[in-house]
C-alpha cells in the first residue's frame, strides 16, 4: 500500500469522527454536524481560510470534488458559535456576532456598520 | 476602464486554474467562476461609466484567503506561482502579456467567488433546514420519538403535506433507531423519497439512506434507512420470519389498503407477540385513524397532524345530462376555463386541474381544451397519465408563462400519487375508473363508478397547497353526500391467488382465519385457491407444491413464475426469459401500427402467424439485432438514432424495448437469486477483451455521470421548465427538442450498452430464435403449460369473419373477442381451420372433422366495453388437451374425451386417441419427473445428469411425436346442459359394473363415485362419460394394437393396457435412435410437416390402425 491510500484512510478515519461533533449557531438555532474545524479542510488542501471556521462536505455534489461549504465560526468576542448567516454574524477580518456587533460598533468602519443596519 | 479578464481566458486559466487548485480546471465550479466574471465586468463598467454610485469597498473582506492558496508542495503566494505560469507574449504584439497588478486582481476575484459560493451554499442548507422545520410534524417530533421509544406501535394520522413521509424517518434516525425500513405501496415514490431522505439528511451522495424495490436497489451495509415496496418486505418475512434485519418498520400510506399492505398489517400483528423489540410505525391519512387503531386493540397512540392547506371554496356545478351513449361532453369543462378566463385576471396566477376517469376521457376533454386554448392564448393543455412516456409527465410539473395558465387533465394518479404545484382550481368529474377482478370468470373488468368521498376530498385539497383555493365538483351536493366514505379496499376487488398463494407458504393453514383488517369474501378466497390448485401450485388438499412454493418467492405473477420455471426445467431459459419479458411490458405496438400500411408492411418479416407472444419475440430480437449492427465504432448518439427510426418505421414504441431488456434482466436476476437456475460457469474471456470491455464500459459510466449532472438528476430531481406556448398546444417532444430528447435516448442507449456488450446481445439473438420444429413444440408446449388454463376455443361460425369479430369460448365466459391490437385479431385468416373432412355419421351435425384443430391460449381478459383476449397464441387442440388438461374423462370407447368438463374431442379412429393419452401420460410423468429433479437439485449444482437426460430424452421424443400427431377429430365445447346428463355417476348404470381382470396382478383402478368411472392415473378417468346417440361404435371384429400388430383385443380397457404397455416398450426401445434423429431434423429443417422419422413412424402406425377400421 502506498502513502496516498494511506492518508487518505487516515483522513477518512478522521472525518469520520469530526462527524460526530455538532455545530450548533447561538443566534438562530441553527444545528449541523461538522466533518472538520480548522482554517485548511482535509478535503481541499489548496485552500485556506482566513480563520477557524466549522466545514462540512458539500453534501450538494459527489464526495470526492473536495468542495465543502463553511457553517460559520467562533464569535472572535463573545467565543460562542455562530453560523455565517448575514442575520447572525458579521465577517469582518474575523467573524463576530451580531449582538457582540452591536456592543462594539465603534470599533467598525461606519458604511459597514450603516450596510449591517440596512439589512435588518 | 475596467479591465475585461475573459479577453486573457485561456491566460489565466493556465496560470491559476491547475488540477488541485481552488477551482479545478474544468469543473462545473470553472465554468460557474467564468460566468461570474462576466458579470463583475459589466457591473464594473457600468458602474465606472455612471461614476456616481462608487462606493468605497469594503474589502478585502472575504473568508478565503486567496493570496496564499497552497499549492502541493506547501503554502506558496498565489500571484506569485501564478506569474511562472503565465504563458509567454510579445510585449509589443496586438495583445500585450497581463500586467502583474492584473493577476493580483485576479486573485481578487477568484476569492470573491469563492467567498459568493459559500455563501450561496450555506444558504441553501439553511433554507432546507428552514423548510423542515416549518412542517406541519416538525413540532410533533419529539412526541414520536418518545412514542415510538415506548410503545410497540404508533400510528400517525397526518394529511398530505404534512412532511410524514419524508421527516419520520428522518427524526427516528436521529434519535439512535439504525435498522429502520419504510415501506410505499409504490415502487416509484421509495426512489424519490429515498432521493429526498437523502438529500435532507445531507447523505446524496452517501449511502446512509437507500431503498430497494423489486429488481432494484440502492442499498449497502452502510444503510440505515432503506425505503421498500410493500411486497418486497412480505418476500423478506418469506426469508425472514421474524425481520431480524430492522428494528423499526414504517408502514406509510396504509389509508391506501392495497392489498399487500393489508396483508402486511396482519402478519405485523401477529409479529409483535414474537418480536417484543420490533416498533411498528403506521403512517396514514386523517381520515379513518380509528379503523388502525382499533386493529391493534386501541393501545396505540395517535399523533394528529393537520395537513397544511389553504382554505379552498367548494362549488357544486352538476353536469346536466348531456352525455350520449357513454361519450363525455367537453362543454362543462370549457364553461370553467371560460369563467376562469373572465373572473380572475390573467396576471393571477393560478393554474387548474381536472380529474376525469380515464384516458379516452381525457384524449376527448384535451382535444377540446386545446381548440379553446388556440382562440384564447391563454392557456397551455396537458393530460397526465400512466400510459404517457416519463418525460411527457413530466411536462405536467413544468411552469406555465407569465399570462398563461396550464390546464393538467389527469385520471386520479394526480390524486395521491403526484403533486402539482401551483394549483388554484381544480374540476373534479367525481368518476373514476376502477379495475375490479372477477374471480369466477377470471376477468379483469375496468368500470367507471363514482368516486368515494375520501377521494372526492382529496381531489379538493389539492386547490388549496399553494393559497386559497377553489374546486368545481360537477356533480351535486346530494350526489357527494350519497358517495361511500372510503373506496373499496384492493382485498376487495382484485385477484387473491398470489396473496393465497403466499399465505399458504408462509404456512397460513387457513386463509379465512387469517386477521385481516378487513376480510375478503370467503368465495374469493376459495376461488383463489381453486385457481392455484389448477394452476398446479397447490394440492387439493392445501398443501402448497414444490411449484407453489417456488411460485410464491418470485416477485412476478403466478403465470410469469410458471414460465420462468418451465424455461428452466427444459433448459430454454433465455427464450422464455425474453416471451416473459415482451409479454410482462406494455404493448410496444403503437396506435398507429396496424391503420400505417407503411408500417405493416415494414413489420412484415417480424410478424409470426402463431400468435402475439411469438410475434412479440421476434420483434425485440430483431431490434436487438438491429442495436448490434451499429456496432461500438459509432457515436452513441447515431446509434440510438438509427434504431429509434427503425422503430418508427415500423410502428414500435422503442422505449417498451428497453423496458422489455429491463424486465428481462430483472427476470434473470430472480431466477438466479432462486438459485433455480444451474449456474454456466462465465465464459473465459482473452485479457485483451477484458481491457477492451473495461474501457468502453468506463466510457459509457462517464457518460452517463455528466449526463445526470447535466439534468440534475440524483439531486432535487429534474428541474422545472418553462412551457412554451405554441397555439395552446405544446411542442411535441421529437423534433422541436431534438437536442435534449435525443440525449434522453442517447441515454438510454448507453445505459442499455453499459449492462450487456455485443457478444451477449448475440448470445441472446440466437437463443431467441424459435425457427425449428422442435423450438417451437418446445415453447408451446411450455406457454400452454405456464398459462394454462386460460384457454379458448373458436365459436364454429367464425370462419370468414373479420378479425375483431370473431368469437372465442373461455370456460366460464362465453363470447369474447380478440382484443384490436392483438396480431391474430388483424390477420383472422390464420385462425381458419384447415382441411376440413364432411361430417362423418356418428359426429354431432354440423362438427368439423380435421386434424388441424386449435385452441387459443390467452394471457389475461379484459372487461372495457366488452370483454377482450390479451395476448393470444395459437395452440393445438387435441394436443394441447391431452398434455395439460386437468382432468381427462373418457368413455367406454376410448374415442370421445371431456376434457376440464367443458371441451369435448371425438376422434375418428378410437385407438389414435388412445394412442395420444397413452404417450401424453408418459410425457406428464416425466415432465414432473424432471421438474423434480430440477428442483431437488436446485442450489447444489448437481444434477443427476444421467437419469436427468434419461428422461428429458423420453420426454422430448413423447413431446414431439404428440405434436406431430394428425389424427382427425371433432372439437366442441359443452354447455352447462351436457355437462349435466354426461357421467355415469355414482349410481348411474355404467356400462360395464367392472373392469376385466388383467391378465398380470396389475391393481385394478379406483372407483370414482362422483363420475362413475375408474381412475386410470390422477387425472383420467376411465369410462365414466354416458353413451350418447353419436358415440362411435367399435369396429365389429375389435381392435388391432398399432405397435406390435398381432394384439387383437375386443374389450377397450385391456387394448388400453396393452398399448401402454407396447408402446411404452417402444418408445423406450427407439428412444435413443429417435431421439437423435429428430433432433437433427428438428434443426435443419423448419418445415411443419417436413417428414421427419418420428412422423414416419405415426403415419406407419396410424396406417396400420386405420386400415383395421376401414375393414
Amino acid at each position: 500500500m502506498d502513502d496516498g491510500s494511506e492518508y487518505s484512510k487516515r483522513l477518512s478515519a478522521r472525518i469520520e469522527e469530526d462527524a460526530k461533533k455538532i455545530f450548533h449557531c447561538s443566534q438562530c438555532e441553527f444545528t449541523e454536524p461538522f466533518h472538520y474545524k480548522g482554517r485548511n479542510p482535509p478535503f481541499k488542501r489548496t485552500v485556506w481560510l482566513k480563520e477557524d471556521s466549522y466545514v462540512n462536505k458539500d453534501p450538494f455534489v459527489p464526495r470526492g470534488e473536495g468542495l465543502f461549504v463553511v457553517l460559520g465560526s467562533d464569535c472572535s468576542v463573545c467565543d460562542q458559535q455562530v453560523c455565517q448567516n448575514p442575520g447572525c454574524s458579521v465577517f469582518y477580518e474575523r467573524r463576530i456576532c451580531l449582538p457582540c456587533f452591536k456592543a462594539n460598533k465603534r470599533d467598525f468602519p461606519e458604511k459597514l456598520v450603516a450596510k449591517v443596519a440596512s439589512k435588518e | 476602464m475596467a479591465f475585461d479578464f475573459s479577453k486573457y481566458r485561456r491566460d489565466f486559466d493556465t496560470a491559476f486554474f491547475t488540477d488541485n487548485s481552488a477551482i479545478r480546471f474544468g469543473s462545473e465550479e470553472h465554468k460557474d467562476f467564468w460566468v461570474f466574471c462576466e458579470k463583475l465586468y459589466k457591473l464594473k463598467s457600468r458602474t465606472l461609466a455612471g461614476r456616481s454610485r462608487s462606493k468605497g469597498d469594503l474589502n478585502p473582506n472575504h473568508l478565503v484567503c486567496v493570496e496564499c492558496i497552497a499549492s502541493s508542495s506547501g503554502r506558496k503566494w498565489v500571484v506569485e506561482d501564478a506569474i511562472t505560469r503565465m504563458p509567454f507574449r510579445d510585449p509589443d504584439s496586438s495583445k500585450p502579456p497581463v500586467p502583474v497588478e492584473r493577476l493580483k486582481e485576479f486573485a481578487e476575484i477568484i476569492a470573491k467567488f469563492l467567498d459568493f459560493m459559500q455563501k450561496e451554499k450555506f444558504r441553501k442548507l439553511r433554507k432546507l433546514r428552514e423548510a423542515q422545520k416549518n412542517l406541519p410534524i416538525a413540532e410533533h417530533e419529539s412526541d414520536i420519538v418518545n412514542y415510538v421509544k415506548n410503545f410497540p406501535v404508533v400510528l400517525i394520522a397526518g394529511d398530505t403535506g404534512c412532511g410524514k413521509s419524508t421527516q419520520v424517518p428522518q427524526y427516528l434516525l436521529k434519535a439512535g433507531f439504525s435498522r429502520i425500513a419504510c415501506t410505499q405501496p409504490r415502487r416509484i415514490a421509495c426512489i424519490s423519497l429515498c432521493q429526498r431522505v437523502a438529500y435532507e439528511t445531507l447523505n446524496q451522495y452517501g449511502d446512509e439512506v437507500g431503498y430497494q424495490v423489486r429488481f432494484e436497489r440502492a442499498k449497502t451495509k452502510a444503510t440505515r434507512i432503506v425505503f421498500l415496496t410493500e411486497g418486497l418486505l412480505l418476500r423478506q418475512i418469506v426469508g425472514d420470519p421474524t425481520l431480524t434485519q430492522y428494528d423499526v418498520i414504517v408502514l406509510d400510506e396504509v389509508h391506501e389498503r392495497h392489498l399487500q399492505g393489508d396483508f402486511l398489517l396482519g402478519i405485523l400483528k401477529c409479529l409483535m407477540y414474537k418480536r417484543k423489540d420490533l416498533k411498528i410505525v403506521l403512517m396514514s391519512a386523517t381520515i379513518n385513524s380509528e379503523m388502525f387503531t382499533d386493529y391493534f386493540f386501541n393501545l396505540t397512540p395517535i399523533v394528529q397532524v393537520p395537513g397544511r392547506l389553504y382554505p379552498i371554496e367548494v362549488v357544486y356545478w352538476p353536469v346536466v345530462s348531456e352525455e350520449k351513449a357513454g361519450r363525455i361532453s367537453p362543454s362543462p369543462y370549457i364553461r370553467i376555463l371560460h369563467m376562469i378566463d373572465e373572473k380572475y385576471p390573467a396576471e393571477e396566477r393560478g393554474d387548474v386541474l381536472i380529474f376525469l376517469s380515464g384516458m379516452a376521457e381525457i384524449t376527448a376533454i384535451a382535444d377540446a381544451a386545446k381548440e379553446y386554448a388556440q382562440k384564447t392564448n391563454r392557456w397551455i393543455i396537458l393530460q397526465l397519465h400512466s400510459s404517457l412516456s416519463i418525460e411527457e409527465q413530466d411536462r405536467a410539473f413544468d411552469i406555465a408563462p407569465d399570462g398563461v395558465r396550464k390546464c393538467v387533465i389527469s385520471t386520479n394518479i394526480a390524486e395521491t400519487s403526484v403533486t402539482i404545484d401551483g394549483i388554484r382550481f381544480v374540476v373534479d368529474s367525481g368518476k373514476v375508473k376502477e379495475m375490479t377482478f372477477d374471480p369466477t370468470t377470471r376477468t379483469e373488468k375496468l368500470k367507471e363508478c363514482m368516486i368515494s368521498r375520501a377521494s372526492a376530498e382529496q381531489r379538493k385539497g389539492r386547490a388549496g397547497r399553494t393559497g386559497p383555493g377553489i374546486c368545481y365538483r360537477l356533480y351535486t351536493r346530494e350526489e357527494f353526500e350519497s358517495m361511500t366514505d372510503f373506496s373499496a379496499p384492493e382485498i376487495m376487488r382484485t385477484s387473491l391467488d398470489s396473496l393465497v398463494l403466499q399465505m399458504v407458504s408462509m404456512g397460513v393453514k387457513e386463509p379465512l382465519s387469517f386477521p385481516f383488517i378487513q376480510k375478503p369474501d370467503s368465495s374469493r378466497l376459495k376461488l383463489a385457491m381453486e385457481s392455484l390448485i389448477s394452476h398446479g401450485a397447490v394440492e387439493p388438499n392445501g398443501t402448497v407444491t414444490t411449484v407453489g412454493g417456488l411460485l410464491a418467492m418470485l416477485p412476478v405473477d403466478i403465470m410469469v413464475g410458471k414460465l420462468l420455471i418451465n424455461g428452466c426445467v427444459f433448459e430454454r431459459l433465455d427464450k422464455v426469459l425474453s416471451i416473459a419479458s415482451v409479454l410482462t411490458v406494455q404493448n410496444p405496438l403503437t396506435n398507429k401500427s396496424y391503420r400505417d400500411p407503411d408500417c405493416v408492411s415494414a413489420r412484415k418479416a417480424l410478424m409470426s402467424d402463431q400468435g402475439d407472444p411469438f410475434m412479440l419475440l421476434n420483434m425485440y430480437s430483431a431490434w436487438l439485432a438491429e442495436k448490434n449492427k451499429t456496432g461500438t465504432g459509432s457515436s452513441s448518439r447515431e446509434r440510438s438514432s438509427t434504431t429509434r427510426s427503425w422503430c418508427k418505421r415500423r410502428g414500435i414504441e422503442e422505449q417498451r424495448m428497453y423496458e422489455v431488456t429491463k424486465m428481462r434482466d430483472q427476470f434473470m436476476q430472480i431466477v438466479k437469486e432462486s438459485e433455480f437456475l444451474d449456474q454456466a460457469a462465465p465464459k473465459q474471456e482473452t485479457a485483451a477483451q477484458r481491457r477492451i470491455r473495461i474501457g468502453e464500459r468506463s466510457m459509457l459510466h462517464q457518460w452517463m455521470r455528466e449526463f445526470k449532472r447535466k439534468r440534475g438528476l440524483g439531486g432535487e430531481g429534474r428541474k422545472r421548465k418553462v412551457l412554451k406556448a405554441r397555439d395552446g398546444e405544446v411542442a411535441s417532444d421529437d423534433e422541436e427538442t431534438s437536442g435534449k430528447s435525443g440525449n434522453i435516448h442517447e441515454a438510454k442507449d448507453v445505459e442499455f450498452r453499459m449492462r450487456r456488450n455485443a457478444a451477449e446481445i448475440k448470445n441472446i439473438i440466437e437463443h431467441d430464435k424459435v425457427d425449428s420444429f422442435q423450438d417451437m413444440v418446445f415453447m408451446k408446449a411450455i406457454l400452454t403449460a405456464s398459462i394454462y388454463p386460460q384457454w379458448a376455443i373458436a365459436d364454429p361460425h367464425n370462419n370468414y369473419k373479420a378479425g375483431t369479430e370473431q368469437m372465442y369460448h373461455t370456460k366460464d365466459k362465453p363470447f369474447v373477442t380478440l382484443h384490436p391490437m392483438g396480431m391474430l385479431a388483424n390477420n383472422p385468416e390464420v385462425l381458419r381451420v384447415g382441411s376440413c373432412e364432411p361430417t362423418v355419421a356418428g359426429f354431432p351435425p354440423g362438427s368439423q372433422i380435421s386434424n388441424k384443430h386449435e385452441l387459443l391460449l390467452y394471457l389475461s381478459m379484459m372487461e372495457t366495453t366488452r370483454p377482450f383476449l390479451m395476448n393470444t397464441a395459437r395452440i393445438p387442440a387435441a394436443q394441447s388437451l391431452f398434455l395439460f388438461a386437468l382432468n381427462t374423462d373418457v368413455d367406454h370407447n376410448f374415442s370421445r374425451y371431456v376434457f376440464d368438463g367443458w371441451l369435448e374431442v371425438r376422434f375418428t379412429n378410437p385407438l389414435e386417441g388412445m394412442q395420444l393419452l397413452i404417450v401424453a401420460s408418459e410425457v406428464r410423468v416425466r415432465w414432473k419427473k424432471l421438474l423434480d429433479l430440477k428442483i431437488m437439485s436446485a442450489g447444489r449444482n448437481n444434477v443427476n445428469r444421467k437419469e436427468y437426460s434419461r428422461n428429458e430424452k423420453i420426454f422430448v421424443n413423447g413431446l414431439v411425436q404428440i405434436y406431430l400427431n394428425d389424427s382427425t377429430y371433432s372439437l366442441r365445447r359443452l354447455l352447462a346442459a351436457d355437462a349435466k346428463t354426461m357421467y355415469y355417476g355414482h349410481d348411474g348404470t355404467s356400462s360395464s359394473s367392472h373392469l376385466p381382470e388383467m391378465p398380470d396382478d396389475l391393481n385394478e383402478p379406483e372407483f370414482d363415485s362422483i363420475k362413475g368411472g375408474w381412475k386410470l392415473s390422477d387425472h383420467v378417468t376411465y369410462d365414466c362419460l354416458t353413451y350418447d346417440a353419436l358415440s362411435s361404435a367399435l369396429p365389429e371384429d375389435g381392435l388391432l394394437c398399432p405397435c406390435c400388430d398381432d394384439f387383437n383385443e375386443d374389450h377397450p380397457y385391456l387394448m388400453y393396457r396393452h398399448i401402454e404397455y407396447c408402446c411404452k416398450e417402444r418408445i423406450d426401445q427407439t428412444d435413443l435412435d429417435l431421439g437423435e434423429r429428430t433432433r437433427r431434423s428438428g434443426s435443419s429443417d423448419s418445415d411443419e410437416d417436413g417428414t421427419s422419422s418420428a412422423t414416419a413412424l405415426l403415419r406407419k402406425r396410424k396406417f396400420q390402425g386405420g386400415e383395421r377400421k376401414d375393414v
